[in-house]
């Protein structure tokens, strides 16, 4: 018997089809109901393989336990993956790998929701895979950046729902309104927990925003983002905004061998968002502004020692110590502002542009700063070109 | 190689009306947007010991406003629209789609030789290229792409709209 041309898997995935349409569309409830029916239509062609079929067995089992975790329903998830997993010999082992990696993301998310529940807020978590992440375990100065980035990419977040003018200093006016507080780590993987909640009666203040408006924009950017940084700025018009949601999601991705992913995932977003260094890569190339048409300008590249930081007044500069020599670049106001200051004194990767001015001076401009790890920067082979 | 018909019914029964409609829609809107009008001639590209090329024939339905304002996104119409002269041109060289693959498997969609009985699939992971760009390096990055998740044999195709070119990597 072909069960992968059984007609009960192409309903299933006539509405896998549709559902992600939803999705796309932010019709997130509804796109679960279409996951949950095809999902239930997986199952049951799954159930009839045999044994004696594993790889068929396997692909299925895969395909019904993902529909059943993109549909919300983690009871099913591990109904479905322990009636596999009972039988593992007639699983392929990558197959089996994977279902319990499916089993173990959706009771983490099922926790989450309970956290959520208990705390009136939206829980988060940003998992930390590969490179340097061990079980358990994950290097120190990969864990620290990643809890005051999604702090300030938070705040920002809201900001933005609020239509506040572009904050160019200073502290958020949201922070206090809105608060993301850390929860305990789960045991066997590395993951920072939260939940992001608006602590007291805050919601006049916030003109209604709740908590779970607040992430469920976030993850819509970070998911445009990992996309392409073009899908960003459909999603954001406004250019500083723009500008700011990039260089902070750019940062929350990884960047080198230290981490390899870092997966983003909460109850208001089931499918989670994955950053790979690529996602840090193109960011980063797209924060490199080009030349101005018909003025002079070369690229500029240089590591050193972020040793100055002047954010004030109308001429923002940072200053980079070198081996060589002491630079002073400018930076554009309001632009750097959330990320600066956590890389005073540390060794930096500067990338932007020499320009020269209408007299004639030469100046110099830095457009992304950004860590400089130990280990080397991530490259993944991708030219530079208009691809999909 | 045999001429490519986006017009024709694909002989993939497994894949859902839905699907098919959708991302051939989608791959005329791009092809009108490079070529103007069908048919044009294109170029089948496979990496091996020694790369083989042979010139095809590509015929799509022209994309109506409608569609084109459906499918506006670059990126997207992109993407998708691979899939449809990718899944066309696999089924081209004896190739059955059966199912959408799913959930870090390493693939877009999971695929069985002609007569081949459904336990021997392999992987199949598309990009797709409007203009410009290179679409041999990007090959290498999905042929890279195909090796991780499930450990099956897999084929990687990057369709390039603009030259137009169907390239083949795998293993």
């Amino acid at each position: 018997m072909a069960y992968l041309d059984d007609q009960r898997r192409q309903r299933a995935d006539d509405l896998t089809f549709s559902a992600e349409r939803l999705e796309r569309a932010g019709e997130y409830a509804q796109a679960r109901l279409l996951y949950a029916e095809a999902a239930d239509l997986e199952t049951a062609v799954a159930y009839e393989v045999p044994a004696a079929s594993p790889r068929v067995r396997s692909l299925l089992a895969v395909s019904a336990a993902s529909l059943w975790y993109r549909a919300g329903q983690w009871d099913q998830v591990e109904r479905v993956v322990t009636r596999f997993l009972s039988d593992a010999d007639a699983l392929v082992p990558e197959s089996a790998q994977e279902l319990r990696s499916i089993l173990s993301d959706a009771w983490s998310q099922k926790e989450l929701e309970a956290y959520q529940t208990s705390q009136s807020g939206v829980a988060l978590e940003a998992r930390l895979e590969g490179g340097a992440v061990g079980f358990g375990s994950a290097p120190s100065q990969a864990v620290a950046p990643l809890r005051d980035e999604l702090d300030r990419v938070l705040l920002r977040t809201a900001e933005w729902r609020m239509k506040e003018p572009f904050r160019k200093k200073g502290r958020s006016r949201l922070a206090g309104k809105f608060e993301l507080r850390e929860l305990p780590a789960k045991a066997g993987s590395f993951a920072l927990r939260f939940v992001f909640v608006a602590p007291g009666e805050q919601m006049l203040e916030t003109g209604g925003l709740t908590p779970g408006d607040v992430v469920t924009t976030f993850f819509t950017l970070a998911q445009a983002a990992s996309e392409s940084p073009e899908r960003l700025r459909d999603l954001v018009p406004e250019a500083d905004y723009a500008d700011v949601f990039t260089r902070l999601i750019k940062d929350l991705a990884p960047r080198g061998d230290l981490v390899k992913d870092v997966s983003l995932s909460s109850p208001v977003w089931p499918r989670g968002v994955q950053l790979a260094a690529r996602t840090h890569t193109r960011l980063a190339r797209s924060l490199r502004k080009p030349p101005e048409p018909g003025a002079p300008a070369t690229p500029l590249e240089l590591t050193g020692t972020l040793r100055n930081i002047k954010l004030q007044g109308d001429d923002p500069q940072i200053g980079i110590e070198t081996e060589e020599d002491f630079i002073v670049l400018r930076i554009k106001k309001g632009v750097h502002d959330d990320t600066i200051g956590a890389l005073l004194n540390r060794q930096v990767r500067v990338a932007g542009r020499r320009t020269f001015s209408g007299s004639g001076e030469r100046q110099n401009w830095a457009d992304d700063v950004e860590l400089a790890e130990a280990e080397g920067e991530a490259t993944d082979g991708e030219p530079e070109s208009e691809y999909a | 190689m045999p001429d490519l018909d986006l017009t024709t019914p694909p002989e993939s029964r497994a894949l859902s009306h839905g699907t098919v409609a959708f991302q051939r829609e989608v791959a005329s809107v791009a092809l009108d947007d490079c070529h103007g009008q069908a048919p044009v001639d294109g170029v089948w590209y496979e990496v091996g010991a020694e790369p083989v090329e042979h010139p095809f024939r590509l015929n799509w339905a022209p994309a109506t406003e409608q569609m084109r304002a459906s499918h506006a996104n670059e990126t997207d119409c992109t993407e998708d629209g691979a899939y449809a002269l990718a899944i066309a041109a696999m089924e081209a060289q004896g190739f059955r789609i059966q199912i959408r693959a799913k959930h870090r498997s390493g693939a877009d969609y999971l695929m069985v030789p002609a007569g081949a009985s459904e336990e021997d699939f392999l992987k199949l992971e598309v990009s797709g290229i409007r203009r410009g760009g290179d679409w041999m390096g990007r090959l290498r990055i999905k042929t890279t792409q195909v090796r991780k998740g499930l450990e099956l044999p897999g084929r990687a195709v990057v369709v390039h709209f603009e030259q137009p070119r169907v390239a083949v990597g795998g293993f």
